[in-house]
């Protein structure tokens, strides 16, 4: 299975409202509720939330990815947000993020699911992926920087 | 030669970090040139393993993890370890640092003896969490008695005497408790504290006939069941529920177990023991030699694994019988693995990387000090020429120890414990058959392995 599955055009926006990590995840989680991939937006926040307290998931270069593994998780999906002011995140690098990656994966995921999960947090580490992102003007283009 | 490098990457939820901490590390391997392996350790499972030769070709090793990584196959390795974020944040330097670290043996023998310790399971770690308890009684209790016969072989036996006050105390008050505590913290490891006092009495009840530490073993693993299921079957109403540590659990657990001691194992586990105990003594010539190579064997076979604890458990249990050549071979067999390697590394050098000739002068002082684990880092890089050699070099050791009849009251210490009074007879025959062992490891292993080209 190829990320396209992940990540659909209604999980993406342009312009995430939100001014803290905590609203960033919210407002993306919100998306994930309307695709259907998550059940619980309550239930899934936690996890995400319990996971980002072992450790800051902003990984640096202006990218976080909080990610919560859940039973309100229906089906693995990706909401991506650009935030047009920056996000102040403790970040490893210390950089403020602009991208944010919402991770959902269903407990007892299946391999595939988890497989195409992982090739995207290592698409996250080439700048080439990081700078299509950052330019991307549709979610089609976001869609397609993740090929 | 371009350098080599292997790296495990692991989180705790196994979706992201794990995989971007891999590809920064592959990215900045490339970018310096050079090749990496890295396994990843996430919510798919183990991916891209590593394998024996890949990590014996690796210049060096890196774990970046923020979970429990199992370190003991890169034994012997220049090592770095860091949390995952690290090798997202600064691959390149992690790089860098891995290639300049030096291995440090001794504390990564310590490392390993930890984590195999906390990844024993079921019978086998209830087992070595009473061995562990009973040492410290049989040290002292052993050492005391040898010092009281220092006043000469049998001052001991005239009642008042100082020498009298010494063996008393190490033979009643330590050696007389190794039965008890051994079964006490069998039964603490599966029952936890419930468990001690139904597996102390169940200990005192083998120890009172004789059944010695084969009834120690059974009463520990009967109390210790015992006291789980109680616990977990016996519901009472919460105004109750304070009574049961303190009133049912004890009398049942001691009461149950010391009934099931006296009219159903004891008697038999008292016969097995004697009889175990008059085949020990009344061993001479071959059948002596043969015990004694293959708790040799069984030493060196997994240098502080299941099977050389199960030689050191017989070894040091027979103790509290008074029966004391098994421990004698055990102990110097258990010495000679490191020893013979150290030697090996000194007759032929070029077989040896610089590092692990460094490696070996630590193995020397492990090995004398008996810590069999010293072998490791060797054997972890060559396993199918250096445990075939170091098994042979500890049988031989054992059997010489088993022929020369060489008694151990102790059971740890390595050498450091036998100029102390009379712990050991024969102490220049023993020190013969540490000897020979140590060279026919050193001898055997060089004749298998090849030169460093």
């Amino acid at each position: 299975m190829s990320i396209r599955e992940l990540i659909t055009p209604g999980t993406v926006t342009l312009d995430l409202k939100a001014g803290s990590p905590e609203e960033a995840m919210a407002e993306l989680g919100a998306l994930l509720v309307a695709s259907g991939a998550v059940t619980d937006l309550d239930t899934y926040l936690q996890a995400v939330k319990a996971r980002e307290a072992m450790g800051t998931t902003a990984v640096g270069f202006g990218v976080a990815i909080p990610h919560g593994k859940s039973g309100a998780v229906s089906r693995a999906a990706v909401a991506f947000g650009r935030s047009r002011s920056a996000l102040n995140w403790e970040s490893l690098d210390g950089e403020p993020v602009k991208m944010v990656f919402l991770i959902a994966a269903p407990d007892g995921a299946h391999d595939l699911h988890l497989k195409a999960l992982s090739q995207l947090a290592r698409l996250l580490m080439h700048e080439e992926v990081r700078q299509k992102l950052l330019a991307a003007e549709s979610a089609a283009d976001v869609i397609n920087a993740l090929q | 030669m371009s350098k080599k490098l292997v790296a495990v990457t692991s989180c705790p939820t196994g979706i992201a970090h794990t995989y971007m901490a891999a590809e920064a590390l592959q990215k900045a391997a490339a970018a310096k040139q050079m090749e990496i392996k890295v396994e990843t350790r996430g919510s798919v499972g183990a991916e891209n393993v590593l394998t024996d030769d890949d990590i014996r070709q690796a210049d060096a090793v890196i774990i970046a993890a923020d979970t429990a990584v199992d370190k003991s196959r890169f034994a012997g390795k220049p090592l770095v370890q860091v949390g995952v974020s690290e090798a997202i944040r600064d691959p390149a330097g992690l790089i860098d640092r891995a290639l300049a670290a030096r291995p440090d043996l001794v504390a990564q023998v310590e490392e390993i003896k930890q984590e195999r310790k906390a990844q024993a399971t079921g019978w086998y770690k209830h087992l070595m969490t009473g061995v562990s308890y009973m040492i410290p009684f049989t040290v002292a209790g052993g050492i005391l008695i040898a010092i009281s016969f220092m006043f000469g072989i049998e001052a001991a036996a005239t009642e008042g005497t100082f020498a009298y006050v010494l063996n008393v105390i190490g033979g009643q008050a330590g050696f007389g408790f190794m039965v008890p505590i051994l079964a006490a913290f069998i039964a603490y490891s599966i029952a936890d504290r419930p468990g001690i006092a139904p597996g102390m009495a169940a200990g005192y009840l083998a120890n009172s006939v004789g059944a010695g530490f084969l009834g120690a073993i059974v009463g520990g693993f009967l109390a210790g069941y015992l006291v789980y299921y109680l616990n977990k079957w016996i519901k009472l109403p919460r105004t109750l529920e304070g009574m049961k540590p303190v009133l049912i659990l004890p009398l049942l657990g001691v009461g149950i177990t010391g009934l099931i001691m006296v009219y159903v194992l004891n008697e038999p586990m008292a016969a097995i023991m004697t009889g175990l105990q008059n085949w020990l003594t009344g061993l001479s010539g071959g059948s002596a030699v043969v015990l004694g190579l293959i708790l040799g064997a069984m030493m060196a076979f997994d240098m502080g694994g299941p099977v050389n604890k199960a030689a050191y458990a017989f070894g040091t249990g027979l103790l509290a019988s008074q029966v004391y050549e098994p421990m004698a071979a055990v102990m110097a067999a258990g010495m000679t693995p490191p020893l013979g390697l150290f030697l090996a590394t000194l007759l032929a050098p070029k077989k040896y990387t610089s590092e692990e000739r460094e490696a070996g002068k630590a193995a020397a002082v492990l090995g004398i000090s008996f810590i069999t684990e010293g072998a490791i880092p060797f054997a972890a890089a060559d396993p199918f020429r250096v445990i075939p050699a170091i098994m042979v070099g500890s049988a031989v050791t054992g059997a010489l120890s088993m022929a020369f009849h060489v008694k151990l009251m102790v059971p740890h210490g390595g050498i450091w414990v036998l100029p102390m009074g009379n712990v050991v007879t024969n102490l220049g025959l023993y020190a013969v058959a540490i000897l020979v062992g140590t060279v026919v490891t050193a001898l055997v292993v060089n004749l298998l392995k090849p030169n460093k080209e």
